[in-house]
């Protein structure tokens, strides 16, 4: 299977009082074209910034060390930012999370579409308005010709999240980036904007990387789910292995966080103990060592790799181990 | 947008009047009146004929009563006449408006135009050579003082190379060449003086929105930063900016006192300044009632304005809707 998008030892760093610190350490990954891969993680583990650096949006005082993208075979990060506006919201795209502030406020939602169209195709003003209020009728807006002439205020969320990612499609991309693009919006709008994004990325077999601290959503949505903790990918697996059979601790421990609405109210939700680790204070060894009920000497000292157990990609030692344990309870 | 203007409108009002009967009582409190200026420094004169001349003027009248006839002749447009020249003051205040307001227009535009190039220029990659030279400019601009900026125009444009003249001038209606060579020194005096204020509330502006969920939006559709900067930061930038437009339109208008009697210029600054060393009362008041009307005017257009020009606010009753 072809690679829409490859990245491969992707680290980025911020600068803290101790000099400059890693927050992403050696990512590598791959979105199989066609596919809907989840990025799942606690808040400050390096999702969006990694959703940032496909888009080559990450501006100072954040800065991507080493590492190389692929879109589609060519390497992006390396690129002139002259060539590489080319391929922006052209093969790659994004929808953002905060769909109120995404927009200009004192922009008709036409002209922001418009001017996304124009910019990818050499349609004229009118030719170019009427792919604006197709866009628009395919992402679920009534009245899409009324529409148009709206002003961002004159919207609700779900609306907005829409017109955004009318936006993102505008340029007919082939890699679509979702970053937390349900969060803000509240839970019944979430399941039509995701049912949405599902129906799209289907009818136009775009490779999506959905980005989210919903495991729900992640589940709903992706064929694969990789997990991110404290800038470094530490599973990866299709969605029903990740979900029925975790075998990183991190991984067991977040699903085993999750809130089940469904049974006792009164009964504490279970936390994962202590903090991730500060970017400026990351543990030598496995990342998530100090956390884990499961780590020996070994984790504390030397980093484990990504590396394939039945049929999944974990960083863990003592994932064999722990795979049969799994297993046997 | 009714409600709000109406109650603008009520506190322009009472901030114009307050402001009035304070220049009204101050000029009386200060030492000196007209009839001692119109005397001079003529001493023969007895404390009787004083007497009379102020019983004349109408001065030895309570001050409240002055104050209220004042106002009551204001209100049918009868501000008095000159204590010096016998003209009604509204006639001299008509006859030096012009003047005021062309030189003002000049120095905003001056200010304006600069500003939307300077701002964006610093903007366009923060902290560069470019940003950094702008940024002295500002801040020197800042500190010296107009009439400093004016001295030194005068010494090179006019004494030195001799391409303009210094002082004087002629009516548009005149010699449109002249009066435009006659408002250039004055008008590029005042521009630099107001353009520092606009080009750093304009660039503040702009840094801040630059920072906006919505520029990145931008971004990600693959706009070149000239267009970011030009379609969506500068646009967004320039409603703040309005308010702050019109506070130095108002500051421009009052201000120009100095840049005026400097270059000589009869605009109802001089008017100001020679009705004050005669303490000419009737012109004194009447030009701050003007100059004060001017400035409340202008920030509450400018209020409106901004009404306007944002859709959130011009649009922002009625139409919302939820789907």
């Amino acid at each position: 299977m072809t690679s829409a998008l490859v990245v491969k030892g992707l680290s980025l760093s911020v600068p803290s009082a101790k000099g400059r610190v890693t927050v992403i350490d050696d990512l590598s990954f791959d979105i199989p074209a066609g596919r809907r891969v989840g990025l799942v993680g606690e808040s400050g583990s390096g999702k969006s910034l990694t959703a940032y650096s496909l888009m080559r949006l990450i501006k100072d005082p954040v800065r991507i060390e080493k590492g190389e993208i692929f879109l589609g075979g060519e390497e992006i990060l390396g690129m002139k930012m002259k060539e590489f506006r080319h391929l922006r919201g052209n093969d790659i795209s994004m929808i953002y999370q905060d769909p109120m502030s995404a927009l200009n406020p004192i922009m008709r939602i036409g002209a922001q579409i418009v001017e996304s169209i124009q910019l990818h195709s050499d349609l004229n003003n009118s030719q170019a308005r009427k792919v604006a209020i197709e866009l628009l009728a395919s992402v679920g807006i009534p009245e899409p010709d009324r529409r148009i002439d709206s002003y961002p205020f004159e919207m609700s969320g779900g609306m907005l999240q829409r017109v955004v990612i009318a936006i993102a499609l505008s340029g007919e991309p082939k890699v679509l980036i979702a970053d937390e693009a349900t969060t803000a919006l509240d839970v019944t709008t979430q399941a039509r904007v995701l049912t949405l994004i599902d129906k799209l990325a289907a009818e136009r077999g775009l490779s999506v990387l959905l980005i989210t601290h919903d495991l729900g959503v992640a589940a709903q949505f992706s064929d694969e789910i990789m997990v991110m903790y404290a800038g470094k990918l530490v599973e990866r697996g299709e969605v029903n292995q990740i979900f029925s059979n975790p075998v990183h601790p991190y991984t067991k421990a977040l699903l085993n966080s999750r809130c089940d609405y469904t049974i006792d109210v009164t009964k504490p939700i279970n936390s994962i103990a202590g903090q991730p680790p500060r970017p400026d204070n990351r543990p030598t060894g496995c990342v998530f060592s100090p956390r884990c009920m499961h780590a020996q000497p070994k984790c504390h000292a030397e980093v484990p790799r990504l590396e394939s157990v039945k049929g999944r990609l974990t960083a863990c030692f003592r994932a064999e181990e722990l795979l049969e344990l799994g297993v046997a309870k | 947008m009714g409600l709000f203007l109406l109650r603008r409108s009520a506190s322009s009002l009472s901030v114009l009047a307050l402001s009035v009967v304070l220049v009204f009582l101050s000029i009386r409190i200060l030492p000196g009146d007209p009839v001692l200026a119109k005397l001079g420094a003529a001493t023969e004169v007895s404390p009787e004929a004083l007497e009379a001349l102020r019983e004349e003027a109408g001065l030895n009248r309570p001050l409240l009563a002055q104050l209220f006839a004042w106002i009551g002749d204001a209100f049918r447009g009868d501000l008095g006449v000159s204590y010096f020249s016998q003209f009604p003051v509204t006639q001299l205040v008509a006859e030096r408006i012009p003047v005021t307001l062309e030189l003002t227009f000049f120095i905003i535009l001056i200010a304006i135009v600069l500003a939307l190039i300077l701002a964006p220029l610093s903007t366009l990659k923060p902290g560069s050579i470019l940003d950094r030279v702008i940024g002295y400019y500002t801040s020197i601009g800042l500190s010296v003082p107009g009439f400093v900026i004016g001295i030194i125009l005068i010494l090179v444009f006019s004494l030195t190379l001799q391409w303009l003249p210094s002082r004087g001038f002629v009516p548009i209606s005149e010699d449109l060449v002249e009066n435009l060579k006659l408002m250039l020194l004055p008008a590029v005096t005042g521009g630099l003086t107001a353009t520092p204020y606009l080009v750093r509330y304009l660039r503040a502006s702009m840094l801040e929105i630059k920072q906006s969920p919505f520029v990145r939006t931008a971004e990600g559709k693959g706009l070149s930063s000239v267009r970011i900067l030009f379609r969506h930061v500068l646009p967004n930038s320039l409603i703040p900016t309005l308010t702050m437009l019109g506070l130095i339109v108002g500051y421009t208008l009052s201000g120009v006192v100095v840049i005026e009697y400097m270059f000589g210029l009869p605009g109802i600054g001089s008017l100001a300044i020679e009705s004050s060393f005669k303490r000419d009362y009737a012109v004194i008041q009447g030009v701050a009632l003007t100059i004060i009307s001017f400035f409340i005017l202008t920030t509450f257009l400018f209020d409106v304005l901004c009404g306007i020009v944002d859709p959130r606010l011009r649009l922002a009753k009625g139409q919302k809707s939820e789907i």
